[in-house]
């Protein structure tokens, strides 16, 4: 039972290739739907689990304790802290990538699932880097975007990527070390970057 | 007529794989000592660099098959000759690989043509890395070195690689965005990797 992570620096088509691998695959896609897993099982909205990814490291439970009554985060979880706190977030993100590796067929993009199941098995990690021209010029054709906020969107990633990771105690996310392969998104194209990634899976 | 430079960590396979590569694909193969050998060559025969231009890809062939190959051990084992020579012969490597690259079908081994070739058409930089572990340990089995040999052996090339790419003033030769591609070939096999090269090509 395979499952392939797709770790990506903003803009380098993470998402796009994703979707294309897991189609030719016929292999389930969780993207976005892992944040949705986690406050449902924590019991908060989506846009928290949201928020909390965005803010960095200490801030979140300042953030947290300002915006929200601690009367009401009392109502909705069953935590003993009554919060939820960056290590309730990662271990429920480490259960839930669990349980999607070991029903297996799947692509997994990002949320630090490379290190969640560096040691499984049947897992394959790909990273997608392209330069920052490359991420800038995706993010506005693939999007729409002006420049102007596709520059924005691409270095505020860039620091949610850092934040997120920080939370796991990783700095070397880049590093191929990781990975079973790197693939620069800048020099191969997104189809030949799709066979790659599928020759994984089932050698021809 | 595309060309495939395989840079590497000593010791990740990248020689393996290359051979690898270049015979599903039916390319010339040009490892780091028949490279360093033929520039040696036309560096002795024509005396000047300026000579070697002139050289066409026929008689660049013909010199490659005058040499006889000392055995890979051996060349391991002498690592520290070879370091003397590349300084006196980074002019001619560029040349050397830039005529290979031009002949085309071809699978190119280190050198640094990865910084040589960056701009040209048709050109795949692929990077072969692994852990230091197995690295040792590949060269234990490959080339029937001792441990101590190995760790030694693995240590000096990477003094070696680092010195080569101070020469052509470059420093970020382990980045992946030098590359098209990276393996990882302490989780990849060597059949799987080959297949992800030779992919990188087909039309």
């Amino acid at each position: 039972m395979n499952v392939i992570t797709i770790s990506r620096q903003f803009g380098a088509g993470g998402l796009t290739l994703g979707r294309m691998v897991s189609k030719t695959l016929d292999y389930n896609f969780f993207d976005n739907e892992i944040i949705q897993m986690v406050a449902k099982k924590a019991r908060v909205s989506t846009h928290w689990v949201e928020s909390m990814e965005k803010e960095a490291g200490g801030k979140f439970q300042r953030f947290i304790s300002q915006l929200v009554p601690k009367g009401l985060i009392d109502r909705i979880l069953d935590d003993q802290r009554g919060y939820i706190d960056e290590e309730i977030y990662v271990d429920l993100l480490h259960d839930i990538i669990r349980k999607i590796a070991d029903e297996g067929n799947a692509v997994i993009l990002g949320r630090g699932s490379q290190y969640i199941l560096k040691d499984y098995k049947d897992a394959k990690h790909v990273l997608l880097v392209a330069d920052k021209e490359y991420r800038i010029r995706f993010m506005e054709e693939k999007y729409d975007l002006f420049t102007k906020h596709a520059i924005n969107s691409v270095n505020l990633e860039d620091k949610r990527r850092i934040n997120l990771y920080r939370k796991f105690g990783k700095e070397d996310y880049d590093s191929p070390a990781h990975y079973h392969l790197v693939l620069n998104m800048s020099k191969v194209d997104i189809q030949r970057a799709c066979k790659l990634i599928c020759l994984l899976i089932k050698p021809s | 007529m595309s060309v495939i430079t395989i840079s590497r960590q000593f010791g990740a396979g990248g020689r393996t794989l290359g051979e690898m590569v270049a015979k599903k694909l039916r390319y010339e193969f040009y490892d780091n000592e028949v490279i360093q050998m033929v520039s040696i060559k036309a560096k002795v025969s024509a005396e000047s660099v300026d000579a070697l231009e002139k050289e066409t890809g026929g008689t660049f062939k013909k010199a490659i098959a005058d040499i006889v190959p000392k055995s890979l051990k051996d060349m391991i084992l002498s690592r520290k000759q070879d370091t003397i020579d590349e300084e006196i012969y980074v002019d001619v490597l560029r040349k050397i690989i830039v005529e290979i690259a031009d002949d085309g079908n071809a699978v190119i081994i280190g050198r640094g043509s990865q910084y040589v070739l960056k701009d040209h058409d048709n050109v795949f930089h692929v990077l072969i890395r692994a852990e230091n572990a197995d690295r040792v340990k590949f060269f234990e089995e490959k080339y029937d070195l001792t441990y101590d040999q190995a760790v030694r052996a693995v240590g000096q090339d990477d003094r070696r690689r680092a010195n080569l790419y101070r020469k052509l003033g470059e420093t970020d030769y382990d980045q992946p965005d030098r590359y098209h591609l990276v393996l990882n070939t302490s989780k990849l096999d060597f059949e799987t990797a080959s297949e992800l090269i030779c992919e990188l090509v087909k039309p």
